[in-house]
């Protein structure tokens, strides 16, 4: 039975830089039970056509042209005053920001008692027993005082579910979710998906999923729409989208998506003393509750040629780390050896050779160009600074670096709000290759991009790391990514190393769990797979830093007995590979057998 | 993860392209300033009489045709004056806002972006600097160094830098940690560079509003100061001190007030709709970058 008919949708808006057409003629249906993926990249008009699909008009809209009804109410036709009631109630919506969603200065459960009390007439009683309904519903702790928290006071994971557990509180016939997932960690995502799948299973409702990740839609929808430039090109079964997909630009994007166990060819590792050797660096930061050690006693090596890949959640301390190494933040102690001498903890302290040879590439491709100045000028500043180069043959080098990144010399006339996300970070990318680096430090350079932008991403890191021969030190939130750049793999946790070795031994199995749970976590872009359901319930927490014992204590979900709390565990050796954990390889190994693995499927 | 996307950006095309247009909020302003800076470059060539002339006509004659704003009390013709004061004024507020939101701005980037001691030993100064009325503080250094047009421009100056600093920190404090300045760290930049060469090209917009706002600040302030005694000396024509000379009596003869207040108040109301109109362009910048 149809619960949401949208014909010949056409949404318009004006833009400063002219009217735009963000959802051009869509069209499709959805049934009460079906939980339909809207699948595309940055830009292509899903959030558009979520808020359409209520019938709200955003600001600055030009055009809303066609017919949305839900239920037998024509809702682009529907007087606010009526729509207010559908809100909220019928048709509820969560948001890709819970922090911006959700008000700062208000309790949580505060927020969700308002929710049920705009639509319904009830005793205070009644408003605290639903609010108690629906933490249980998203499975927040009842007992706890989560309830009488302010957002800033949870987590991202916790607030997501929050303006979940308000959106579901009502018990919507639609619920719209808006990229609800894409600013959490991997593992958040994982248990995330998990609660609304349990959700959809207990409650009757519909559901429109948007995200620009296949392998989240794989996991929750049942119905899939690709979005492109406005227009839905390809509308299918889940099976029927990653099995036989019809339209050119699915096909792209599905090849575009990482998956786990295949892997780049292996570099050329040049024997002898590594580019960079880091030895027991700690940092730590103050905070107005205490001083939180981010990075504990790591060391790291970065044998020549060689992509190290350093991953871990939000948390980890594998940001930190790298800053330290490029000068950004001082450690407190440890030594850093480089290109065979010693390396000043401060960037300003390193002579030319050193800056000129390490190079950085940064997360956030809008802040990572200055937007006042044009490509040309930040590129010829950058080489001016590194070389001593005239003015001509500056010029000749800039353009020779924009093509290097396959962009058109052109480009050095443009500023950077002109550029897309992706060619911002290949800017960022030829301005680190300018002066032909011995060492490449990236942090998360992927992780604010879309999933196709992020494969040609990729491509161009390892083109460039073949070319030049330059080492990598590749930082990510996520195992996918960095188990296909990388030729070795550091699992960082809470400021330590859990476990490192070959990548490519990391393709049969995980051992630490901690490493376990991070593989179980990405989502695979394949509705067949079911994935291992490895879970971290709790939340990362600082607290854990200062425990005697094992660090993943607290959240391991193979704790092995007192010791764990007790004693730190031990390294163990495990061909190629080193952990640290109270359970010896071989008992691992038995443990997580039963539990497939996403590599082991290939 | 083998072939991207190639080229299909999945962006949503533009339907038709909106030219760069004029706003009249910028404009009406614009133009008025425009005449004001006009009359100062010109006005004395073009006044019908000497500004400092008297019985150019009879005393506290009203506006008629050979004296369109009237006399003062010593016959002088006040057109010719408001014309000629046009130019002290602009002279002293620009050259008084261009050194304190210059100091100023200076001073609040540097402290904003070096952070730790600097920045608190900074701020704390701004503070105490901030707690004395800026007219009260005016008068104090110019009753210390001595009524002159120099020293009317350094006490103004002095004035402004304590808020101009604010500004201009509040300004750089969301840019420091910015992906282009650890760039710039990174490749060997100083303080100064980083200062100047990267941060100070994208809060300029922020510190052109700051500027105008300074300036019809200025603008009052020198006609206060005037007006009380402590600004431009007699015979000199300056606006503020015409009120006051004027003032006693206003309720025989209003125009040599009235048009003296006039020119005052059309320009600090046009450089404030400037400052506005810079801010709500700077604003529609911001929403391109989004």
């Amino acid at each position: 039975m149809t619960l949401l008919d949208v014909a010949h949708l056409n949404v318009g808006y004006a833009s400063a830089r002219g009217s735009i057409r963000a959802v051009r003629d869509v069209s499709f249906s959805l049934d009460r039970d079906e939980v339909l993926g809207v699948v595309g990249e940055s830009g292509s008009g899903k959030s558009t056509l979520a808020h359409a699909l209520m019938g709200y008009r955003m600001r600055g809209t030009s055009m809303l042209e066609g017919n949305v009804t839900f239920d037998g109410i024509p809702l682009l036709r529907c007087p606010a005053q009526e729509l207010r009631k559908i809100w909220g109630r019928r048709i509820a919506m969560v948001h890709q920001n819970p922090l911006a969603s959700l008000t700062p200065t208000m309790r949580v459960g505060e927020q969700i008692a308002e929710t049920i009390r705009q639509h319904r007439n009830v005793t205070a009683a009644e408003a605290q027993s639903a609010v108690a309904a629906s933490l249980r519903a998203v499975e927040l702790p009842e007992g706890s005082d989560i309830a009488r928290r302010y957002p800033h006071q949870l987590s991202g994971g916790q607030r997501q579910r929050i303006t979940i557990a308000i959106a579901l509180s009502l018990e919507p016939d639609l619920m719209i979710l808006d990229e609800p997932t894409t600013n959490l960690d991997a593992t958040t995502e994982a248990v995330i998906l998990d609660l609304l799948e349990d959700i959809r299973s207990r409650i009757r409702m519909a559901m429109v999923y948007i995200s620009h990740n296949l392998g989240v839609i794989a996991r929750v929808a049942t119905r899939v729409a690709v979005m492109h430039a406005g227009e839905i090109v390809e509308t299918g079964t889940v099976s029927q989208i990653f099995t036989a997909p019809a339209h050119s630009y699915t096909r792209a994007l599905l090849k575009s998506l990482p998956r786990p166990g295949i892997a780049k060819p292996k570099a050329r590792v040049i024997a002898g003393e590594p580019v960079l050797a880091a030895a027991s660096i700690r940092k730590s930061f103050g905070r107005r509750t205490g001083t939180v050690r981010a990075v504990c006693g790591v060391s790291l090596q970065v044998p020549r040629g060689a992509v190290v890949g350093l991953v871990g959640e939000s948390g980890s301390g594998k940001s930190t780390l790298l800053r330290c190494i490029a000068g950004l933040e001082r450690p407190e102690s440890g030594t850093i050896r480089y290109l065979g001498s010693d390396l000043p903890a401060s960037v300003a302290e390193r002579g030319a050779h050193v800056l000129r040879t390490m190079q950085m590439v940064f997360q956030d491709p809008e802040s990572t160009l200055n937007p006042s100045l044009a490509i040309g000028t930040t590129l010829r500043r950058h080489l001016i600074a590194l070389k001593a180069t005239d003015g001509a043959a500056a010029r000749l080098a800039v353009d020779e670096a924009l093509r290097r990144v396959r962009l058109d010399p052109a480009y050095r006339a443009r500023l950077p709000r002109e550029l897309s996300g992706g060619e911002k970070q290949r800017v960022a990318i030829a301005r680190a290759f300018l002066s032909a680096p011995e060492l490449l430090l990236c942090d998360e350079p992927l992780s604010s991009l879309d999933v196709s932008v992020q494969a040609a991403i990729c491509r161009l890191l390892l083109d460039l790391q073949r070319d030049y021969g330059t080492s990598y030190v590749f930082v990510s939130h996520d195992l996918a990514i960095v188990r296909y750049m990388s030729d070795r793999i550091v699992v960082m946790y809470l400021g330590e190393v859990v476990e490192e070795g070959e990548a490519g031994s990391f393709d049969r199995h995980p051992l630490h769990p901690y490493t376990e749970a991070l593989f179980s976590a990405t989502p695979i872009p394949d509705p067949a797979a079911a994935n291992a359901r490895v879970r971290l319930k709790s939340q990362i927490s600082d607290a854990d830093r200062e425990r005697p014992g094992c660090i993943f204590n607290a959240r391991c979900h193979r704790r092995k007995g007192a010791e764990c709390a007790e004693i730190a565990p031990p390294w163990r050796d495990a061909g190629g590979r080193r952990y640290r954990c109270h359970w010896p390889p071989s008992e691992l190994a038995d443990q997580q057998g039963n539990v497939a693995h996403p590599a082991a499927r290939g | 993860m083998t072939g991207p996307v190639a080229s299909a950006a999945g962006h949503v095309a533009l339907d038709k392209p909106e030219g760069r247009r004029w706003r009249w909020q910028m404009v009406v302003p614009a133009a008025v300033v425009a005449v004001y800076l006009l009359t100062g470059l010109v006005g004395e060539s073009v006044a019908p009489y000497s500004a400092t002339d008297f019985n150019t006509g009879p005393p506290l004659a009203p506006p008629s045709e050979t004296h369109l704003f009237g006399t003062d009390g010593f016959g002088r013709d006040v057109f010719s004056r408001v014309l000629v004061g046009a130019r002290t004024i602009l002279l002293l507020s620009l050259s008084a806002t261009l050194l304190g939101v210059g100091a100023g701005c200076a001073l609040g980037l540097v402290s904003g972006y070096r952070g730790g001691a600097v920045d608190e030993t900074v701020m704390r100064l701004v503070d105490v600097l901030l707690a004395l009325p800026g007219l009260l503080l005016a008068m104090l250094i110019l009753t210390s160094l001595g009524p002159s047009s120099l020293n009317l421009v350094l006490a103004i100056g002095f004035v402004f830098i304590p808020k101009s600093a604010r500004i201009a920190r509040s300004a750089v404090l969301p840019l420091r940690n910015a992906g282009y300045v650890e760039a710039a760290r990174l490749r060997g930049a100083g303080w100064a560079s980083i200062v100047f060469a990267e941060l100070l090209p994208i809060v300029l917009p922020q510190l052109a509003v700051e500027f105008c706002l300074r300036f019809a600040y200025a603008l009052l302030l020198i006609s206060s100061l005037g007006f009380l005694g402590f600004g431009v000396q007699p015979p000199t024509p300056d606006w503020g001190l015409m009120i006051s000379e004027a003032r006693n009596y206003v309720t025989i003869a209003p125009w040599p007030v009235l048009f003296p207040a006039l020119a005052i108040g059309l320009l600090v109301v046009a450089v404030n709709a400037l400052a506005d109109a810079l801010t709500s362009s700077g604003e529609r910048r911001v929403e391109q970058y989004l």
